[in-house]
């Protein structure tokens, strides 16, 4: 079996007033995509800021794979993390507001993880960013429109691209599928599925909607109150809960 | 002329020249490194010259010959009031020429005359930061220096070229100091980067409502942004002065008549002044 | 790894679900079952309606979760124990040795039909020209008209919707093949097709176990029969 390229062993982090997540575990392989679920305020955001480098554990491990043996996130000094997960880890957010510039062209966008690696070759840094837009299926025609004026699941595709023009390994998606149309959700669950088996990046993408971690995700986390009270394979956890809880969960939502 | 007896030498009491000159060092030591000081309320509004002032005021000692240019003009009312404003308060010994300066105080021009060791160049720079029209929170400004993520600035020249084919950044042309920092040249043109480059003299650079100096210490390297494919290649000067021939240096547009018609004359007056005198010396 | 081990073999097999929402409810369902399936042998589940045959097909898959026993499965050159295999294992052998067909379609809405039955063959690193041919075999023998390829299944007929699982179940040959009523919604004729390719994969070497209701059909197409008790017990609240 392959290497884990992301690890989270016992991963705790407390905020000063309350809950964040404790003890979770996690190991995700390349072209693998883990679904976490669970309501508001169970700690899945928390997890993926301090799977992403943006907030400090206080407890537990934190690693990275790339290429090399894993590396512990948070033993690196801020700039050395801040380089590291350049081009190793990317994420997309809920809100494309918060994942791509409204006024900056769509290709410009894409090409900004690329400029930011130091790669100073306009040309090259072009072709890619195009690339990717095609591979998103955004017309070639609307590459070079600012982003504002495209419907909420091309704006989604510009994130997609913009996250994994720098090939990481890992790709943290925060309800990529939320706020859009379940016709649009469907092709953008379809585009996510392809370029995680083709480029085998290992995924984790949260959702409250259980719909999502299904079609996508192989395996399934269920966190409650900053714990994960059920992890397994998806079409087991949807099935054949084990939890009082992820019984109640898909209890309510799964009817039929 | 002597001071004015009221004031201390060159305006700031000592102390606080003191605190200027310790920022201008630490600004030394990391070149293009963007130090924060306690600029003082100085006589004249913001945006006129305050942080340059206050550099001058600092650096300005009895054997000083001042030069004061604004847009490279000599003779404008910013340049005439702080070249009085000098006088003064330090009896200072002001000249036009460039070569005879030890001191040059500029908004918005580097001289066409090559500097020499034995001088410093003060820019009065009205916003330090190349990243402030990026990002508003200053706090993520600073964290983008320190990892070195000038990933958006690369990107407004992306977007330039996608649009216009070029990159279309006519002055404020942002500049890498030594690989290390990434800093505003202040509003000079373009044309104007490659005398950052590998300077003899010393340049230092005051904001005094940002409340920020930095510097680029001499024979520092200085790289303009640019992309492989499209290498720096500033705005070259439209023909050539009307008035010394000059077919290299910056020039200005002057309206001539109501008709629209321009003359084009150089922006760097005691630069044209010395080429006019010159030839008018070989017709002679 | 001797030839006549047997490629699934179920000891003891235990399962009952435990309703928490309601109060904790016991429901057994299965209950010290045994069987066993060698290379090239088509077993049929049989019994009583609700006695468990979905249930064990589902626990033989990994989607349930069984409370004792175990589930031996060939898996390459090694045997694993489903019933008590990390999830990451199960996942490996769903890969590479066990293939379920489901009593109902599944699929992600807007995959057309043709890439939702070749994506089994991608999924194994197949190039994408020869796993989409390989399809449309699939489908022509199924008789799926080839008028629905590039659209979704989802307004599909149930016997064209199953038609295409079919397809999509069988077009990687699995070492272990699991079937839950592959013929309910098919006519005659393509009930036909689907018996004639579950003993076709039998001759290749694979191991089917399968529920079917027509008590003909099983004569058809199986090799053994094993029967499912009903499951006796009262429920219980524990």
């Amino acid at each position: 079996m392959s290497e884990p390229v992301l690890q989270l062993k016992r991963m705790s982090h407390a905020y000063p007033g309350g809950l964040g997540c404790s003890g979770v575990e996690l190991e995700i392989h390349p072209g693998e995509i883990v679904a976490i679920v669970g309501e508001s305020g169970a700690g899945k955001s928390t997890l993926l800021d301090c799977a992403s480098g943006r907030l400090r554990p206080t407890g537990g491990v934190v690693r990275l794979c790339r290429g090399g043996p894993p590396q512990d996130l948070y033993a690196l000094a801020a700039d050395e993390r801040q380089a590291f997960l350049r081009g190793c880890l990317a994420r997309i957010h809920q809100n494309p507001r918060d994942g791509i510039r409204y006024g900056i062209s769509a290709s410009g966008n894409v090409a900004e993880p690329l400029l930011a690696t130091g790669e100073r070759h306009y040309g090259a840094v072009r072709e890619q960013a195009l690339q990717w837009l095609a591979q998103v299926e955004i017309d070639r025609a609307r590459a070079d429109d600012l982003p504002d004026h495209f419907s909420g699941g091309m704006q989604q595709r510009v994130q997609i691209a913009r996250a994994l023009v720098t090939r990481p390994a890992v790709l943290l998606a925060d309800e990529p599928t939320g706020g859009l149309d379940v016709s649009v959700q469907a092709t953008l669950i379809e585009l996510l599925r392809k370029l995680v088996r083709d480029h085998r990046i290992a995924m984790v993408v949260v959702t409250h909607d259980l719909a999502v971690a299904r079609y996508l995700a192989s395996r399934m986390l269920v966190m409650r109150a900053g714990q994960v009270v059920e992890a397994g394979l998806t079409d087991q956890v949807l099935q054949d809960p084990q939890h009082p809880y992820s019984q109640s969960l898909v209890a309510s939502v799964l009817r039929g | 002329m002597s001071a004015t007896p009221t004031y201390n030498h060159a305006y700031l009491d000592e102390t606080t020249k003191r605190m200027l000159r310790r920022t201008i060092l630490k600004a030394v030591a990391i070149p293009g490194f963007q130090v924060p000081f306690a600029a003082r309320e100085m006589p004249l509004p913001y945006g006129w010259g305050t942080g340059g002032i206050q550099l001058t005021a600092a650096l300005i000692g009895p054997t000083d010959v001042l030069k004061v240019i604004d847009q490279g003009d000599d003779h404008s009312t910013n340049a005439v009031s702080i070249r009085r404003f000098f006088e003064r308060t330090a009896a200072a010994t002001t000249t036009a020429s460039t070569t005879k300066a030890t001191l040059i105080q500029t908004r918005h021009r580097i001289p066409e005359t090559p500097l020499t060791e034995s001088q410093i160049l003060v820019y009065q720079v009205p916003r330090p930061d190349p990243l402030r029209s990026l990002e508003d929170d200053a706090e993520q400004r600073s964290r983008m220096h320190a990892y070195g993520d000038y990933g958006r600035m690369r990107l407004l020249l992306y977007e330039q070229i996608t649009r216009s084919g070029c990159i279309t950044q006519p002055y404020n042309y942002p500049a890498m100091v030594e690989g290390g920092y990434l800093m505003s040249p202040s509003p000079i043109p373009a044309f104007d980067n490659p005398r950052l480059d590998n300077s003899p003299a010393l340049q230092v650079f005051g904001a005094g409502r940002e409340q920020r100096i930095y510097a680029i210490p001499p024979y520092t390297h200085v790289a303009s942004l640019d992309f492989i494919d499209y290498p720096f290649a500033p705005e070259r000067p439209p023909g050539k002065c009307a008035l010394c021939g000059s077919g290299s240096s910056w020039l200005d547009a002057l309206a001539i008549d109501d008709a629209g018609n321009r003359q084009y004359v150089c922006s760097d007056t005691d630069y044209c002044q010395r080429r006019q005198t010159a030839r008018a010396e070989e017709v002679r | 790894m001797k030839f006549d081990d047997p490629t699934l073999q179920v000891r003891n097999l235990s399962k009952t679900f435990v309703v928490h929402p309601q109060g904790g409810l016991h429901l057994p369902v299965l209950r010290d079952v045994n069987l066993t399936a060698h290379q090239g042998e088509c077993v049929a589940l049989t019994g009583p309606s609700g006695c468990g045959k979905s249930t064990l097909i589902r626990c033989l898959y990994g989607s349930y979760v069984c409370d004792s026993g175990e589930i031996q499965v060939h898996h390459g050159d090694r045997r694993i124990d489903l019933a008590s295999a990390s999830a990451r294992e199960i996942l490996a052998v769903r890969h590479e040795s066990i293939g379920y067909v489901s009593q109902f379609l599944q699929a992600v809405p807007r995959v057309p039909t043709l890439g939702l039955v070749a994506e089994a063959l991608i999924a194994r690193g197949i190039e994408s020209e020869p796993a989409y041919a390989r399809a449309r075999e699939m489908l022509m023998q199924l008789g799926v008209s080839p008028r629905l390829w590039d659209l979704p299944p989802a307004t599909f007929s149930g016997g064209e919707q199953q038609r295409v699982n079919i397809a999509a179940g069988l077009i990687d040959r699995k070492p272990i093949l699991l079937m839950d009523e592959p013929t309910a919604s098919l006519d005659a004729g393509n009930a036909q097709t689907v018996i004639d390719l579950m003993r076709a994969a039998c001759a290749a070497g694979s191991s089917v176990v399968v529920i079917l209701h027509d008590s003909a059909q099983r004569r058809l197409a199986c090799d053994r029969e094993i029967h499912l008790p009903a499951c006796v017990e009262q429920a219980a609240t524990g």
